[in-house]
């Protein structure tokens, strides 16, 4: 009995010596691509180690890309435009990429591999996007549901975004610990720099939500960002916000900046929810309200006694009797996917341009 | 010639994907265009043809004269991953055309039991290195044969009115288990 266990010891570490030799000799001669240079925007020159993805190795160079699927190439966030080196398109970039946009050279940048010298153009904004920690400073359950969550910033001390922006939060995944990423938008003024608030629905199953509503004061946490392009357009058009349930986060920096920028312009906020317990955000409506040019109008969809204000499904109502007067408006919308998706094809169907029209899913 | 017998036999008349119904996983999941099934096939025939070759030699030298057959799974499949983790590498290295049309799917390949299968099945038929080789080389063609098939019928059935529960997978499997009976046809031709 003895010496077949050996044996098969012998055997195997044998097995296992010889193989790992030559997957380490394979890993020193075949993956190294030695150090290569990487030109951004045709001006900037960077001397970068090859053989990793062009996400990764921009984010060692601290050039943060959009990207929310951990690299599998499956959010098509991290699209980049390579005019170099990129070589041929892989089959995992063509499930994602439209034709027009392979003519472009757009690329997966999760995909894509740095070999040799590569070029690669990134868009300006991307340069404002930067990896945050930030400790929590103060939690507030504001309805049975959703939390608002402030953080302080800490490193860096301060974080530059615009009204109606997001970031990535970093959470652990139950059991691995992997570290997924969800999108959450600021609720709270670009202005006030060094702290920035989340609000939080707890989601059955939710990794990040569930993760977010357990921390406590002090607890730190990471972010990267800002992204999104949900912004004030500054058509000079009346704001319409519509917003159902925690979609009323980004209004929570956007309508005071349409207030503030645009003192011509009116805001609509629409804002539905089920029951009074579901409104929230009041102070900040409240100070809104001040000015003569701000607009709210709460929707209760469930059972309420006491309530004399607009009742029904938020889209229902608003359709039945609003959308006449807002016709020639510039409609801004956030919720669950579902409610932006009917919402926006209602608005097409009424006759409102595409480009009038702009939205924040979250899924 | 034997090796010849055996290779056109693992191809037509012993088709690992429809008579052993190995590598099923792929199978289904990377038959929607037939594109992408050639290039998977073309993978999964390299690495067969490597892994059977070495794992003949492993089974040979190693395994049988220190009687450790027992360890055949564990050893084999830690093989089979090297051999695919180093060809990867190598493909990446000196072709990136070769690389962009298959190079994806060699990871997929290195837990595909089909590749498993064919060196197992190798010992328990007791084949010499050249049979072993036209064993690999067969299996593989006849696999990227069932796959180009099937991905030739999807794109066909693709636009065709399904019933909706049957869409994806359903029909596919059904697919593939009517070109399984038509393969049988072909027994007794070898």
């Amino acid at each position: 009995m003895l010496p077949i266990i050996l044996t098969s010891a012998a055997v195997i570490g044998g097995i296992a010596l010889a193989l790992g030799l030559i997957l380490a000799l394979a890993d020193k001669f075949l993956a190294d691509y030695g150090v290569v240079t990487l030109t951004i925007n045709g001006d900037k020159e960077l001397s970068v180690k090859g053989g990793n993805s062009l996400l990764y190795t921009l984010f060692q160079q601290k050039y943060f890309i959009p990207s929310a699927c951990g690299g599998k190439g499956t959010c098509a966030y991290c699209k980049l435009v390579v005019t170099e080196g990129a070589g041929p398109y892989l089959p995992t970039e063509k499930i994602v990429l439209t034709d027009e946009e392979m003519a472009k050279n757009v690329r997966l940048s999760c995909q894509v591999k740095v070999r040799g010298a590569m070029r690669v153009e990134i868009p300006a904004e991307y340069f404002e996007i930067g990896e945050y920690e930030a400790v929590l400073e103060k939690a507030e359950l504001v309805t049975p549901a959703i939390k608002e969550l402030t953080f302080r910033l800490a490193d860096p001390p301060a974080i530059k975004f615009k009204a109606g922006q997001y970031v990535q939060i970093q959470a652990p995944a139950p059991g691995t610990g992997e570290a997924v990423y969800r999108a959450y938008s600021m609720a709270s003024l670009p202005s006030l720099r060094e702290t920035v608030s989340f609000n939080v629905r707890l989601e059955e199953n939710g990794v990040a939500s569930t993760y977010l509503f357990g921390l406590k004061d002090g607890d730190p946490v990471k972010f990267s960002g800002p992204y999104g392009e949900f912004l004030y357009s500054r058509s000079g058009r009346n704001a319409v916000c519509l917003a159902t349930g925690v979609g009323l986060a980004p209004f929570r920096s956007l309508i005071p900046d349409i207030l503030e920028s645009d003192p011509d312009v009116e805001v609509f906020l629409f804002f539905g929810a089920r029951v009074k317990g579901d409104l929230y955000g009041g102070a900040d409506i409240e100070e809104w309200a001040k000015n003569p040019k701000f607009h709210y109008i709460p929707i209760l969809s469930g059972e309420e006694g006491d309530w004399d204000g607009e009742r029904g499904r938020m889209d229902v109502v608003f359709f039945a009797k609003f959308f006449e007067s807002h016709a020639q408006d510039e409609y801004y919308l956030c919720g669950a996917p579902v409610v932006v998706n009917s919402l926006t094809a209602e608005l097409i169907k009424r006759g409102v341009p595409e480009g009038r029209i702009h939205f924040d899913k979250f899924g | 010639m034997q090796a010849l017998v055996v290779l056109f036999a693992a191809t037509f008349t012993n088709n690992i994907a429809l008579t052993n119904f190995l590598g099923m996983c792929p199978f289904i999941a990377v038959s929607r265009d037939v594109k992408t099934a050639f290039g998977m096939g073309l993978a999964v025939t390299l690495v067969m043809t490597l892994t059977v070759a070495a794992n003949w030699a492993i089974q040979r030298y190693l395994l049988e004269p220190y009687g450790v057959e027992h360890l055949q799974f564990i050893i084999f499949i830690v093989v089979i991953a090297a051999i695919t983790q180093v060809l990867e590498l190598a493909i990446e290295r000196f072709s990136p055309d070769l690389y962009a049309s298959f190079g994806v799917f060699l990871a997929l390949i290195a837990v595909n039991c089909a590749i498993l299968g064919v060196s197992l099945f190798m010992v328990l038929r007791g084949y010499g290195f050249l049979e072993t080789v036209g064993y690999g080389i067969g299996s593989g063609l006849g696999w990227m044969l069932a796959i180009v098939a099937l991905a030739g019928i999807r794109e066909k059935i693709e636009k065709s009115d399904i019933p909706a529960g049957l869409k994806g997978p359903g029909i596919t499997m059904i697919s593939a288990g009517i070109m399984a009976m038509a393969f049988i046809g072909l027994t007794g031709l070898i």
